[in-house]
């Protein structure tokens, strides 16, 4: 990139030697040192110079970027005061260090498309939050569990999913997922065909987004040990997770495998032991640092949370935090800080950040935000559905030409 | 005072600019570069590294022996690096170079992490300001890349 001929007085006293600088570094230590960026940065970057905005937009850049990003809260309002919220998200991403302010400043704010041409309530969010998978978001119309949209909610692209057959049927679970070994993004939704109240047999259709349609396969008998709990499924290690709601199994977590097809028992940590009682209603599933988590919420008021640090390994799972009392309510959709400290989230009430070492917590204020919400883990990325789709059936639209 | 094993074999480095520095095997085979030369029994006396001067060189060598040294502490090194990269931008750009160059993938972080935090949180101004850079967008170029932003991160 081209460097302004004067000499700067800014610039701090440069060596008698060096006559290149910083500038002139080659393009592939650029996309090193960009993609380490937060994209609300990586916003202003693209403003900076033409070689800057190319790195950027370039889809070797977003490959790199991804990699490098980690899981950050998106904030959903729950009930928006202003219709004009009910698209909205905002992003969290790591903080510089020095939390503990208090105070969480809302300006990273995205919008989504619209899911449902006629919501019921007009104030009230028109989309439920499906899942994430590495770097897009699965829609479905409110509380409808039924995937409808991907996007992503950074670039604004989204795509709309072709109609699955939907008639005589009840939907199990669903979700969106990733092969990397192909770079195929999924969706896959599980239903029971049901005939004069009859149960016929287990479907799972497949989506592979850019394509024009579903593929099937059939079941006699139902392919989960017991039955899923639908909502917020979590991707992780090219599967989502789900609870299993069953109190006398301790096979309470399910996944499904989007490269073999196949659905599996997750190991919970050795704790829930065979024969002990589990109750789901207490736990919520998330992700903290890279692996899957699991707090739990017990009735003496004690919240422990569970990592399974090497997916699939049971003698893996560490207990990372254990706390009590805890303020009331399951926390959730975890995110460790720069500082060490564990930002955890609730449904409705203000975000808490819990300090191991000195073993407290605080609340933390949103600054902008007048709503309830929830939170979801999300790597923001630059990935463009442009480069997902296979084919030119499939038309990618955004939000920003609506 | 180093107290690394009297063993250790000397290696000659040879900078662009001609300096001829002496370091400890153990030191230098940080460099993967230098590392894969010791080991296919290729590394001449002195090795000539064409690529880096002998400043940078001795930056380097003074980063490596640090982190070949055993006994320095994950929290003292991090202190250290913290104090090692606080430098100027000529320099930062040739450690970028010689690590890159000499394959160091720790330093390479190290350096490219610092440049992020340079930009990080700044405006398109202020990073303009800091590097140096011409803004070269057409102002019509430029309308267009802020009503692409505008609709995020207000």
């Amino acid at each position: 990139m081209k460097r302004k001929k004067m000499s700067n007085p800014v610039e701090d006293g440069p060596r008698q030697t060096s006559i290149q600088s910083i500038p002139e570094l080659p393009m592939v230590i650029w996309i090193d040192i960009l993609s380490r960026l937060p994209v609300k940065t990586l916003f202003n970057c693209r403003c900076v110079c033409t070689s800057w905005l190319h790195i950027i937009s370039d889809p070797q850049f977003a490959k790199t970027h991804l990699a490098m990003s980690q899981h950050c809260p998106l904030l959903l309002p729950t009930h928006p005061i202003d219709a004009a919220f009910s698209r909205t998200v905002f992003l969290i991403e790591g903080n510089n260090g020095n939390n503990l302010d208090a105070k969480i400043n809302l300006n990273s704010r995205l919008y989504l498309p619209k899911c449902d041409p006629n919501p019921k309530i007009i104030s009230e969010r028109d989309f439920s939050v499906v899942n994430s998978c590495n770097g897009l978001l699965c829609l479905s119309k409110s509380g409808s569990g039924d995937p409808v949209i991907v996007c992503n909610p950074i670039t604004g692209e989204y795509i709309t999913l072709p109609e699955p057959m939907r008639n005589t049927s009840k939907l199990l679970v669903s979700g969106l997922g990733f092969i990397s070994r192909t770079n195929q993004y999924k969706v896959m939704r599980m239903f029971v065909l049901v005939i004069n109240e009859v149960i016929v047999r287990w479907v799972v259709q497949n989506h592979t987004i850019g394509t024009g349609s579903w593929t099937r396969i059939h079941y006699l008998e139902c392919p989960l040990p017991c039955r899923p709990t639908p909502w917020n499924g979590i991707f992780l290690n090219g599967a989502i997770n789900w609870f299993c709601n069953d109190r006398r199994s301790s096979k309470f977590i399910v996944a499904f495998d989007f490269e073999n097809e196949r659905f599996q028992v997750v190991p919970p940590p050795p704790h829930f032991g065979a024969g002990q009682k589990v109750d789901i209603s207490e736990m919520k599933m998330g992700i903290l640092g890279g692996s899957l988590c699991i707090s739990h919420f017990s009735s003496n008021g004690h919240l422990d949370v569970w990592v399974m640090m090497d997916y699939g390994v049971q003698g893996s799972w560490t207990k990372a935090i254990s706390i009590g009392p805890f303020p009331s309510g399951l926390y959730q959709r975890i995110k460790y800080q720069n500082n060490g400290e564990i930002l955890m989230f609730n449904r409705g009430t203000a975000p808490v950040s819990y300090n191991p070492v000195r073993k407290s917590f605080s609340y933390l204020k949103f600054h902008g935000i007048v709503s309830d919400f929830e939170a979801i883990a999300h790597i923001p990325s630059f990935v463009s559905l442009k480069d997902v789709v296979v084919g030119d059936t499939v038309v990618v639209l955004n939000v920003k030409s609506r | 005072m180093s107290l690394s094993p009297s063993t250790s074999k000397m290696l000659s480095l040879k900078s662009s600019d001609g300096k001829v520095l002496e370091v400890e095997e153990h030191v230098a085979v940080l460099c993967e570069t230098i590392k894969s030369l010791v080991e296919d029994g290729c590394a001449d006396s002195p090795i000539p590294l064409a690529n880096v001067d002998g400043a940078t060189l001795g930056n380097v060598m003074e980063w490596c022996k640090k982190h070949a040294d055993q006994k320095a502490s994950a929290d003292d090194l991090e202190d250290w690096d913290a104090e090692f990269v606080e430098r100027d931008q000529g320099e930062l750009y040739h450690l970028i170079m010689a690590a890159n160059y000499l394959n160091i993938k720790g330093l390479l972080d190290l350096i490219c992490q610092k440049v992020a935090d340079m930009i990080k949180g700044k405006h398109p101004e202020k990073i303009r300001e800091i590097f140096n850079i011409e803004n070269d967008f057409t102002p019509e170029q430029q309308e267009q890349i802020r009503k692409d932003n505008s609709w995020a991160f207000e």
